[in-house]
């Protein structure tokens, strides 16, 4: 399943561009998005030090923080992602939280658009030490804002859409004795761009992190969220919404490893696939021999809209399918005594709930605004920072609909 | 108000209703009654322009066809659905729904959007003719509702929406004595010389309370019998067999 990569470690920017060992849809992981295929013709962005590609809000841990002009730390692992990290990165931040250090505050990176064209990548480090507590939001900006999109269009989906760029980003996380991170990212990606995002997260005994990611779009977005848990009494908490329209193409990817003693893992993903747009949820639990009394459950939730479910599918000509939904949990133990679970469903918007909204006079478009919301808000109202939540619900909102 | 003429519904080929005509002034409580299969839930159905039905015939609502109206615009006109079975609907709460639903309904009939504080007074009087425990308009729309407190929330969103015909789709299966009493207490508070009634019922006890002017008998898709009051407390007795058997 993995692929070694090249081993190269660029200490400065690279010169010439870099061979990427592009994934492909025949490594398992990345069954369902074709990178290789993705990035045809995209042409490797250099990047420029001076335009740092991302900014933080003012914060009481900003002293932690150091910039893209430090030395670069080691892209670390050799799955096929780290490899086109390996061979392409443009630098990256690195955040080292000291012993014992909490704030209350949420620290927020924001990601800015790089280039206009090509692909480039980054790699940040993040490294809390024992007993520090940190929240931290990651979010991607872009120029258009996504409201404006329709929630589906006639044209082709993303895969078929010539890309003009790809943004990848890799985020190592070390979580020391007792840490507690919580990693909150809303990822937006407009047509024709990528966005490529991965954390690689190694818990040490008694660390608890919280991953909560909501990505929206109708161009590509891949998340993948690794977990190694290397000491005892681990706990890891996935929380994930899709929203993809407009021919978006969202895929949730997430791979736990319990390596020792009593950890806890759980994981509900949930996405909304509008006409002509496809999510993806690929997961793997896996529980090693020596992970004993392991608990971990893994539960992916789709709604599929449906363009027979809209009154406007008559008049429209052109390209119009269902959203599409591939939902592929996976579990590998090899434990013998722990508790595991896995579910996962895929639905359409029921035609009683719509039909009982408009009934009491909800128009057909805005019945199914009501249940697509409601349906997504199962997740939204988990999320930890209030000013995000209103920020998705308000997103959302906008989305139109036809 | 509504003037069925020659009405034909049918699901998958199968015809349930076949030929039905009826007739509600302003003012009036019609009762519809019969035996299980007959085509009652189907009647309020197409009314309510729930999809799935092959129609034929004719249905007349304040000048309007009713046929040529999608569920909502039928709602606008002023027709409203007890459910027989209220749908649950999770991550939207009563207050919110109604708030949507009347100031869409609103909207559309020229009146203006009602401001919050009015709207939490109209809320708190309506909920209390059903005597629906307020904290119910926080929760979600008929979740973990008992059938009876799903059957007072109907009859809140009636009151709520103050529809021109309200058909009540079996609203007293499932509710105790007390619950049918209140039920019945809050739909009587309602009636006004403008407003009309289509209850459909298995049973004469909400007819006791309800009092409908109109009594008809509903058998394989056809209104086989008329008559007042007296015509309920005949069925009771004597149940459906001696209709059918006139039928053949």
């Amino acid at each position: 399943m993995a692929q070694s990569g090249n081993g190269m470690i660029p200490s400065t920017i690279p010169d010439t561009p870099p061979t990427a060992n592009w994934p492909t849809s025949q490594i398992e992981a990345w069954k369902y998005t074709d990178l290789r295929h993705l990035a045809e013709g995209l042409l490797w962005n250099p990047g420029n030090e001076s335009l740092q590609p991302w900014f933080i809000r003012p914060h009481e841990m900003l002293a932690y923080f150091s910039g893209s002009g430090s030395p670069k730390k080691a892209v670390t692992g050799s799955d096929a992602f780290t490899s086109i990290i390996h061979s392409g990165t443009q630098g990256g931040w690195q955040l080292h939280i000291p012993a014992g250090l909490s704030s209350n505050t949420p620290l927020r990176v924001v990601y800015t658009p790089v280039s206009p064209s090509g692909w480039s990548a980054f790699n940040h480090h993040l490294y809390v030490e024992q007993g520090a507590h940190l929240t931290l939001i990651e979010e991607n900006e872009e120029e258009e804002p996504l409201a404006t999109e329709p929630m589906f269009d006639q044209s082709q989906d993303a895969k078929s859409i010539p890309l003009c760029t790809m943004t990848m980003h890799h985020l190592q996380v070390h979580l020391e004795r007792g840490a507690e991170l919580k990693l909150i990212r809303i990822f937006r990606c407009p047509k024709s761009k990528a966005f490529v995002h991965q954390v690689d997260t190694h818990q040490e005994e008694g660390s608890k992190l919280e991953v909560q990611t909501v990505a929206m779009g109708s161009g590509i977005i891949r998340n993948n969220v690794h977990i190694q848990q290397r000491g005892n009494h681990c706990s890891s908490g996935l929380l994930g919404l899709s929203v993809a329209f407009g021919g978006g193409h969202i895929d949730q990817y997430s791979r736990i490893q319990h390596h020792s003693l009593e950890g806890n893992s759980h994981q509900h993903y949930k996405a909304i696939a509008a006409i002509n747009s496809t999510t993806i949820f690929n997961g793997v639990l896996r529980v090693e021999p020596q992970a004993q009394q392991t608990n971990a459950y893994q539960r992916s939730s789709n709604l599929m809209l449906d363009p027979a479910a809209h009154r406007i599918g008559h008049k429209s000509k052109g390209f119009m399918r269902p959203g599409k939904v591939n939902a592929k949990p996976e579990l590998q133990i090899f434990a013998d005594n722990v508790k595991c679970s896995h579910g996962a469903t895929v639905g359409k918007l029921n035609t009683d709930s719509i039909f009982y909204l408009q009934s009491r006079g909800l128009s057909f478009e805005e019945a199914q605004r009501i249940l697509t919301l409601a349906f997504a808000m199962e997740i939204i109202d988990q999320l930890e920072d209030e000013s995000l939540r209103s920020e998705v619900i308000k997103q959302l909102d906008l989305l139109q609909w036809h | 108000m509504l003037e069925i003429t020659d009405l034909h519904a049918s699901v998958d080929d199968k015809a349930i209703l076949k030929g039905l005509n009826l007739q509600i002034r302003p003012g009036e409580v019609h009762a519809i009654m019969g035996p299980n299969g007959s085509g009652k839930s189907t009647l309020s159905h197409v009314l309510a322009g729930r999809p799935g039905y092959e129609v034929r015939g004719s249905i007349q609502f304040n000048k309007r066809n009713l046929l040529d109206l999608v569920p909502e615009e039928r709602a606008w006109a002023g027709l409203f659905l007890a459910f027989q079975y209220p749908v649950e609907i999770p991550g939207v709460s009563n207050a919110n729904f109604m708030r949507s639903a009347l100031n869409q309904v609103r909207c559309q009939r020229g009146l203006p959007v009602l401001e919050a504080s009015d709207f939490l007074k109209l809320i708190r009087e309506k909920a209390a003719l059903v005597q629906l425990d307020p904290s119910f308009l926080s929760r979600p729309v008929n979740m973990g509702f008992s059938g009876g407190e799903k059957k007072r929330n109907e009859i809140f969103q009636m009151a709520m929406l103050d529809p021109k015909l309200a058909i009540l789709d079996e609203t007293d299966s499932g509710l105790d004595i007390d619950a049918l009493r209140i039920v019945a207490e809050g739909v009587t508070k309602l009636r006004r010389e403008d407003n009309s009634f289509l209850v459909i019922t298995h049973y004469q006890r909400l007819l006791d309370h309800l009092k409908p002017d109109i009594v008809h008998v509903l058998i394989d898709g056809k209104i086989m019998r008329t008559g007042d009051y007296t015509l309920a407390l005949e069925l009771e007795e004597k149940g459906y067999d001696w209709l059918k058997a006139e039928t053949v």
